[in-house]
């Protein structure tokens, strides 16, 4: 079982690194849009130290929704998934192992370049901790909700257009909190409750997002 | 509906080393709330071909995924004479192997990459020799370096098909499994379910196109 599991992300890892503009596409887009905000606004550095939690939370959300679509989809198409269905490991491992890759090739890219974003935005270091800290603890909670979206728009005709309109509006707590935990950083007001709340989230999505993410795909292939 | 045999039975149980049997009960199957075909039965016993036969949009692909357990039957049952499908469903999945409409292949990788990430997804791995023997049976050992996504469609299908032979499956599922191939390739494909029942194994073939196999049992779905 754990051997499919990391045949599973091995394979997802290979395709992505095969097509290659996948991978740089989240990266590229969190940054621009990320360093295009500084670049309107102005060097007022209270105002960008202000903001700053909020942008990179809005790209992490948008940049991690453009790759989301890819997580099923092409396997549906490709008969792909029924085979996995077909399996005599649980269809479970695979989901979970491909919204893992998917973490991997978003979130974790994200996480890596979330500091350099933050000095565009004159963050103060001693908040680089839960910056980091609340991306790493939200970032997974977007790609398991983002894949229950993603199965849900599977047997849908224009799935691509329903996603984001799925998808944005159960990923507005990871925002909330994700954005409240860096900001009391900067403030200097207690950080653990926004963290813990995240923590939350992300707890309840790993414990539910799955299963339903495997109910759903098995009705969609059905 | 109707069930014949065109072939003694026993002359080619004879070689069968443990007989199983995979049958199907007054199955009824919808789609989209239309009915396709109700009370319908079929049996295939170790050692024999069933070939299903009948008009586009008869069904014939429908009850193949119902013998997969992919979907399910509005009524009726489909077992093994050691339990229903849906109730074992493990020990099903291990039996059966299933080559749908899609080729369940993805283009970036190589012939090679593609089985060997499928037997690790499968289950069990059987090996790499009995993959390289699979890719030399279906006359690609020469491309098994080359992306899938060079290969004719002909090609495509003989990858797909030579899945069939890295797995230890009892029953083979095929699906219109002689369209692109040319008479090369189903003369390969013939041989193969040929060897496949004469080791005990049982195949249930739907096709439109005539297909030169002594098949024992016949479907007619009208």
């Amino acid at each position: 079982m754990i051997r499919a599991f990391k045949s599973t992300i091995h394979r997802e890892l290979i395709l992505l690194y095969r097509r290659g503009s996948d991978l740089c596409l989240t990266v590229i887009f969190f940054l621009l849009v990320a360093i295009l905000f500084p670049l309107a606004l102005g060097p007022d550095q209270g105002l960008l130290a202000q903001i700053g939690p909020g942008v990179i939370w809005v790209s992490a959300l948008l940049s991690s929704m453009l790759t989301i679509d890819r997580i099923f989809y092409a396997d549906f198409e490709d008969g792909s998934l029924e085979q996995f269905v077909l399996s005599t490991h649980p269809f479970g491992i695979f989901v979970f192992a491909k919204l893992s890759a998917h973490w991997l090739t978003s979130g974790l890219p994200i996480l890596i370049f979330s500091p350099v974003i933050g000095i565009f935005y004159s963050i103060p270091l001693a908040s680089y901790p839960v910056l980091i800290l609340s991306i790493a603890l939200g970032t997974p909670a977007l790609s398991l909700i983002g894949g229950v979206s993603a199965a849900l728009s599977l047997g849908a005709r224009r799935g691509g257009v329903l996603l984001p309109l799925l998808a944005l509006p159960l990923l507005v707590p990871v925002l909330i909190f994700g954005t409240a935990a860096t900001n009391a950083a900067i403030l200097g007001t207690p950080v653990t409750p926004s963290l813990l709340l995240l923590g939350a989230v992300l707890a309840a999505t790993l414990a539910v997002a799955p299963p339903i993410t495997t109910i759903t795909i098995k009705q969609a292939i059905n | 509906m109707l069930i014949r045999n065109n072939v003694s039975i026993e002359a080619t149980t004879s070689v069968i080393i443990g007989t199983m049997k995979f049958v199907g009960e007054n199955l009824t199957c919808n789609r989209s709330g239309r009915e396709i075909f109700s009370k319908l039965h079929f049996e295939v016993r170790s050692g024999e071909v069933l070939v299903i036969t009948g008009k586009n949009g008869a069904g014939k692909t429908s009850l193949l995924r119902l013998m997969t357990g992919l979907s399910r039957p509005v009524t009726g049952s489909i077992h093994w004479d050691d339990g229903d499908i849906f109730c074992f469903s493990e020990r099903h999945r291990q039996r059966v192997a299933y080559v749908g409409h899609t080729d369940a292949l993805k283009s970036v990788l190589t012939v090679f990459e593609n089985l060997q990430l499928w037997m690790a997804i499968r289950g069990p791995s059987q090996g790499k020799e009995l993959l390289k023997k699979a890719l030399s049976t279906f006359g690609l050992s020469d491309l098994r370096d080359t992306p899938v996504a060079e290969l004719s469609t002909g090609q495509r299908r003989r990858v797909a098909l030579s899945r069939l032979l890295t797995a230890d499956s009892t029953l083979w599922l095929l699906d219109e499994p002689t369209i692109a191939l040319d008479d090369d390739a189903i003369g390969i494909l013939i041989s193969s379910i040929c060897q496949h029942r004469r080791q005990g194994g049982m195949a249930v073939i739907a096709t439109n196109a005539p297909i030169d196999i002594s098949a024992e049992r016949m479907l007619d779905l009208r």
